[in-house]
């Protein structure tokens, strides 16, 4: 600890630099690195349940900043501890960052008018998921990581470098086993393990507080792993499948057409084994509002930006600002677990997980103890259910499961077509408009280094395959020029054989010079052989030439070629969506037409070139500009020549009906 | 309440199947070609999503459409009866139609519209749904379909079907007041001779194709990002978006894991649909401060002229402008330093523009309240503190860029008697530069949690410049029209090269012969020749104080650093539509073609640098057992050298539980 003040450029015997820097952190950037050592700082304190020094309070409405002759968060804690050490570096570190933050925020939110629900103040949730003050870029204890074995296979680590945090957590009432998601082989850990096992050796926890993104060598240094930070894209691969998984490409579409946003409010429905939960959960996330202003230990102030206040000014008397989602299950021991898991990943106070049938028992959740401002009032919907039909009817601005102020969008995700159209059916019937069925057809490509001869660069010759079986040709040019040679040779052979039979025909009619004879067709024999040698000695030689010869240049042989993922998932499922606009009366109606009333309808103006009526969007006549041309004045005295005589004319036979007529021709 | 705002920009979907983008300016007309105009004071203040049908004759306004009467129109519950009673009419009818019109049109008006043999069907309808069982239905379903089987076997194929003359139907539209849509499509049903031999379902097609041309129907919905992706994709220049879709939209935010409070680094050659997209993501596009200002000075008003076709709003703006001219700008004594004034930069929820040209192209942000070249219309909108835009230039090379420069001072006496408008310009001078050190202060100091790139450019410079500063385990998520650009960066991370790359970087170290290509960690420091002379010394401090960044220097093995990013893997997503009406559920059957868009993610890791970097894992497998011996003696030979051998494959065969063997693998490729 001492070392890592140290490291940040003070020693702790200083307190007045201290000061100093951290004062000047309100200005410049000089010491804002010493600010985030001190939260790392902190947050492994916390979270090894070390005693922590009361903070000062954070709130908004504390008291402003201690004058620079007296900081008071110092003097208070140089009374309990004569040491100056490296927790009032942390508390007071948090402080001043607090205070910066406020500053910021408070330059930003502009002429901040202040929002319904003032009394409410955002924190920052203490996840790994999700940024914050706290979010240090090294894997803190009893957080989770992502370890990343290969592109396919991720698997997810509890750290727990201390047995004792072990026990503890597995000491837990609704302890679960340590999911392991490999994919392919199941290997349960028991929860108190402290150290990492996978196929790349063990791993110890306490070698795994490292910043996100580093390799780690195993324990026998042998093998190695990456450590990631978890995302709910890493979690979705990662996590222990209790029911079929929403994968990425389907989540991620489905939360951009909801328009899940910081500070939604999202039902979940059907939410299994907690994929679409964390993606939401990730995507709703404003901060933690806390109606209470009281000063919690680290709590600190966010950015302040404006998002979601919107919710707050609803009529409903909800001045929940807060990002949510309303996660529904019925499966009891799901619900169990998921709740378990959202509360290790630091999501509890954003996810709500209710174990209900929500065919049955509706939306509402009207309990007080909830804190969720009233009911759901959802903008979002998203049902995972075998029979959403049966689900939907519950869905009503009435009865508060859905926002009263905003239109709201609903998608069902149901792997039949029969269950989408029955869907569809019921929304059609419940009032939702702009129904829309689709499909999400995802691939994964792969890129690989193919070599002239068609065959993988990089990939070993497999056991026992023959190279016979393997030659390929590789152009036009090479197959003519092996074919000759081929044939060539066939040929001559057979030449030779005739040749030789042919003698040895003779030489039985002749019955003399026998052993001689055979020599030469031993030596010819030999010759043959020899030839066929030289020829794949050569085409070796030059298919190394080919290669380059040196391994430096192997990756840059061939030409990239790309191909999709060998198992491909066709279909996950058809996803339903719908929206729900706001109901309009004509009482709404009335109130709209005096706030903006609606004009008459004006007069047609019509464009004199094309006799169009421009009064209501169509072309406006080009208004003249500058000198006119030659022709143009020509045509306009034509014009006006044209309308006198008209005019003469009309006054003798007082025809007023051809005036029509000369309009038109001036506007020619 | 979510409701159309004054000012508010919105896209309007047209009967034509096409959309519309509209801004909502109170007592202006909106026109809408021939489809008619509507005041916009008819739209300020109601929901979306609603279907409005536009008045005409003396009628001004729009008047709301029900969504039970849309739903039977779509699904054609009516339309058999329709037929049906149609069918029927025009025999009594057929002689008095064509002079008066008047009195037949009543009549199969109201046939069509509340035939009381639909009525019935509605209700059997409804009947079927709360007690059938699915079975049951789909049973139902079939037997009404086939019961109603008609084939086109004697429809003739000739333009004398229709006797509704071109004539007739003008002088319905002339006549017809408010429900001439309406009547129009009752007379063409009426006089179409083979309307009782059609099929419902070639009926209900006739029909729907009858009311997209004669009733003006509209359905407002809020330009957010999705709808107006598929408006630019369907509307506009597609090509100008890089053909980017809702799905690679939705990927890319996923991937890049955005959420509020995080930083990050956007490279957009969209046009600033993708800066728009994570501005959504994180929160900076919602709330009143996004919303339009009220005021709109001048210049930007003239400047949206230009863009705007619109002969009779310009002209109504125009005059307003004038007015507005004359005002002057209200004076406020304690004017709160705000938006691009703040010098200070956000420590988080920043998106970070990097750009190739001068300014950047941010044009695609205007229908969300924001101009990015002309901030000072737009000072309280988010996006005027939370994004950040540098020039390549500023962010490689800062000390030789001119915008650093700061105005030359001016003593405080002098500038006191200076006029208020000089002095506000020497104060906004100093503040943009001051700013803009804090933006490259910020942005050199990395940590950024994703790189978000869509970008034409050559990708291998761009990663280079972007991955250092990502923190660890931060995503680099690329995207791109084409796959080609994507697959050439996944294979400058192959395997092979990378374990090649370690290869001559330890070799390089050990001997400590600087080989170019393997001393990638040259550190930049300013360049003396590069420094702008006319940055004062202390901005040039700061900028030397800058924490330098690990460069690599590129050649024609290594384009990029292979061993900084880990797993990069390319993601393609197609949606496709249905049709989805009862009995006649199909996919689309035309869509849009065009690229596919690829988007490719992978993500910043810190190699162990020192010593060996070896995987070891257990994999089972028969077949490449010889192999694997081989392996293990070269290895041995080679007392295990620091290069990883390669599998591709490995993950994938490694099920079979069988004769467990150790080999040397390098797992991450």
């Amino acid at each position: 600890m001492e070392r890592n003040g140290e490291a940040a450029g003070l020693s702790s015997s200083q307190p007045s630099n201290l000061y100093f820097a951290v004062v000047r952190s309100l200005t410049g950037w000089k010491y804002r690195k010493l600010l985030a050592d001190s939260f790392s700082l902190l947050r492994l304190c916390r979270a090894q349940n070390s005693t922590f020094p009361k903070q000062p309070s954070l709130a908004k409405d504390s008291p402003p900043a201690p004058s620079p002759i007296s900081p008071a968060p110092l003097s208070r804690r140089r009374q309990n501890s004569p040491r100056f050490d490296c927790w009032d570096i942390c508390g007071y570190g948090l402080y001043i960052l607090s205070r910066i933050e406020d500053s910021m925020a408070a330059a930003q939110s502009q002429p901040a008018p202040p929002p319904p629900g003032a009394s409410s103040m955002v924190t920052v949730a203490d996840s790994p998921f999700l940024p914050g003050p706290y979010s240090s870029h090294t894997i803190l204890p009893n957080s989770r990581a992502i370890a990343h074995l290969t592109r396919d296979v991720l698997q997810s680590v509890l750290v727990q470098p201390s047995a004792a945090a072990a026990s503890v957590a597995a000491g837990s009432p609704s302890s679960t086993p340590e999911p392991v998601a490999n994919l392919k082989r199941k290997q349960p850990t028991p929860a108190n393990s402290t150290s990492l096992h996978t196929r790349f050796g063990s791993f110890p926890h306490s070698g795994l507080l490292v910043p996100a993104g580093s390799q780690v060598r195993s324990s026998s240094g042998s093998g190695f792993i990456h450590i990631l930070r978890p995302t709910p894209e890493l979690w979705t691969l990662s996590l222990p499948h209790r029911t079929q998984v929403v994968y990425t490409p389907d989540s991620s579409y489905i939360l951009h057409r909801l328009r899940v946003r910081p500070g939604s409010r999202v039902i979940e429905a059907g939410a299994g084994s907690g994929s679409f939960t964390h993606a939401a959960a990730r995507a709703v996330y404003n901060g933690v509002h806390k109606k209470t202003t009281g000063g919690q230990s680290g709590e600190v102030n966010g950015d302040g930006t404006a998002n979601g206040s919107n919710e707050g000014q609803s009529p409903d008397g909800h001045d929940d600002s807060q990002g949510r989602v309303l996660s529904f299950e019925f499966h009891a021991d799901r619900a169990a677990i998921l709740r378990h898991e959202l509360q290790q990943h630091g999501l509890h106070s954003i996810v709500t997980v209710t174990s209900r049938d929500v065919c049955a028992g509706g939306f509402a959740l009207t309990d007080p103890e909830l804190d969720i401002g009233g009911n759901t009032y959802a903008t979002a919907v998203f049902l995972d259910l075998p029979a959403p039909w049966l689900a939907i009817p519950h869905l009503t601005r009435e009865k508060g499961s859905l926002s009263r102020t905003k239109p709201v969008r609903i998608c069902c995700f149901s792997p039949c077509l029969e269950q989408a159209l029955r869907t569809i059916a019921v929304l059609r019937e419940q009032g939702w408009v702009e129904e829309d069925l689709v499909e999400v057809a995802h691939k994964r490509l792969e890129v690989r280094r193919v070599g002239p001869d068609g065959k993988e660069i990089g990939s070993k010759p497999r056991a026992g395959a023959t190279t016979e079986d393997d030659v390929r040709i590789a152009s036009v040019e090479e197959s003519v020029a092996r074919l000759k040679k081929q044939l060539w040779h066939r040929k001559e052979k057979q030449a030779r054989q005739r040749a030789r039979s042919a003698k040895k025909r003779k030489l039985e009619a002749n019955g003399a010079e026998e052993e001689q004879q055979q020599q030469d067709d031993d030596s010819d024999a030999e010759m043959d052989i020899v030839d066929d040698y030289d020829d794949d000695v050569a085409a070796a030689d030059s298919r190394k030439e080919d290669n380059g010869g040196s391994k430096l240049h192997l990756f840059h042989q061939g030409r990239v070629v790309v191909r999709t993922e060998p198992e491909l998932k066709t279909h996950t499922s058809y996803l339903v969506f719908a929206v729900l606009p706001l109901p309009w009366t004509e009482q709404d109606e009335a109130d709209a037409q005096s706030k903006h009333p609606i004009p008459p309808r004006p007069a047609p103006q019509l464009n004199p070139k094309t006799g169009r009526d421009y009064s209501c969007g169509g072309f406006a006549p080009k208004p003249m500009t500058g000198k006119l041309s030659k022709s143009q004045e020509r045509k306009l005295r034509k014009a006006a020549d044209k309308a006198a005589r008209l005019a003469a004319a009309g006054d003798k036979s007082a025809a007023a009906s051809d005036s029509g007529s000369v309009t038109q021709a001036q506007g020619d | 309440m979510e409701v159309i705002q004054p000012h508010d920009e919105v896209l309007i979907q047209l009967p034509s199947e096409t959309t519309k983008l509209v801004k909502v300016v109170p007592d202006q007309i909106i026109g809408l070609g021939k489809f008619g105009s509507f005041p916009a004071n008819s739209l300020i203040g109601r929901p979306y999503y609603l279907t409005w049908a536009i008045l005409d004759g003396d009628n001004f306004g729009l008047e709301p459409v029900s969504i039970a009467e849309l739903n039977s129109e779509k699904l054609a519950t009516h339309a058999p009866d329709a037929a049906a009673a149609a069918a029927k009419k025009p025999k009594t009818t057929s002689t008095s139609a064509s002079d008066s019109p008047g009195i037949a049109l009543e009549d199969t008006a109201v046939g069509i519209q509340v035939g009381e043999d639909g009525e019935d069907g509605e209700e059997d309808e409804d009947v079927a749904l709360d007690a059938g069982t699915l079975e049951q239905e789909l049973e139902r379903e079939q037997r009404a379909w086939e019961k109603e089987m008609k084939t086109n076997k004697d429809i003739r194929d000739d333009q004398t079907a229709q006797s509704m003359t071109w004539q007739e139907i003008e002088r319905l539209k002339k006549t017809g007041g408010t429900g001439s849509g309406k009547e129009i499509i009752a007379r063409l049903l009426q006089s179409h001779a083979y309307i009782d031999k059609k099929t419902a379902f070639s009926l209900a097609k006739y029909t729907k194709r009858k009311s997209n041309k004669y009733l003006k129907r509209i359905r407002v919905i809020p330009a957010d990002v999705p709808n107006l992706t598929n408006f630019f994709i369907a509307e506009k220049e597609p090509l100008k978006l890089l053909e980017m879709r809702d799905e690679a939209i939705g990927l890319l935010m996923s991937w890049a894991d955005v959420r509020w409070g995080g930083r990050y680094l956007v490279i957009d050659d969209t046009g600033g649909l993708v800066v728009a997209a994570v501005a959504e993501r994180i929160g900076l596009l919602a709330g009143d401060d996004a919303r339009a200002p009220k005021r709109v000075s001048n210049a930007r008003k003239r400047k949206r002229h230009d863009d705007d076709d619109d002969g009779a709003d310009n002209e109504k703006e125009k005059e307003k402008e004038e007015i507005d001219e004359d005002e002057p700008w209200p004076a406020t004594p304690t004017k709160r330093k705000s938006g691009y004034e703040q010098t200070e930069v956000p420590a988080a929820n920043t998106i970070t523009v990097l750009h190739a040209q001068d300014q950047p192209n941010l044009s695609l942000l205007r229908p969300f309240n924001f101009d990015a070249t002309n901030l000072v219309n737009t000072t309280t909108h988010p996006l005027s503190t939370h994004l950040l835009s540098l020039s390549f230039l500023q962010l490689l090379s800062p000390e030789s860029d001119t915008t650093l420069e700061k105005p030359a001072p001016i003593p405080d006496d002098t500038l006191r008697s200076l006029k208020s408008a000089k002095r506000s310009t020497y104060h906004r001078k100093c503040r943009r530069q001051e700013r803009l050190l804090n933006m490259i202060a910020a942005t050199r100091r990395g940590g950024f949690d994703a790189a978000i790139i869509a970008t034409t450019m050559e990708l291998s410079g761009v990663i280079n410049a972007v991955v250092p500063l990502l923190r660890g385990s931060g995503q680099l998520v690329l995207y791109s029209p084409s796959v080609e650009p994507l697959a050439e960066v996944a294979d400058w991370c192959s395997t092979l090269r990378r374990s090649e790359f370690l290869r001559l970087k330890q070799e390089s170290t050990s001997s400590s012969s600087s080989m170019p290509s393997a001393d990638p960690e040259k550190i930049t420091s300013l360049d003396p020749d590069s420094i702008n002379p006319d940055i004062d010394a202390e901005t040039l401090a700061v900028l030397s104080a800058l924490p330098k960044l690990p460069v690599h220097t590129a050649d024609a093995h290594f384009p990029i650093d292979p061993t900084n990013l880990l797993a990069p893997t390319i993601h393609t997503s197609r949606v496709r539509r249905f049709q989805a009406l009862p009995g006649r559920t199909h996919p689309l059957m035309t869509s849009r073609g065009g690229s596919e868009g690829f988007v490719l993610h992978a993500t910043k890791v810190f190699p162990i640098l020192e010593g060996k970097v070896e995987a070891r894992g257990r994999f089972t497998s028969n077949r490449r057992k010889p192999a694997k011996q081989r392996e293990r003696e070269e290895q041995q030979k080679a007392e295990r050298e620091a290069s990883a051998v390669v599998t591709g494959v490995e993950s994938t065969e490694a099920t079979s539980a069988e004769a467990a063997d150790e080999m040397a693998i390098d797992h991450v490729g």
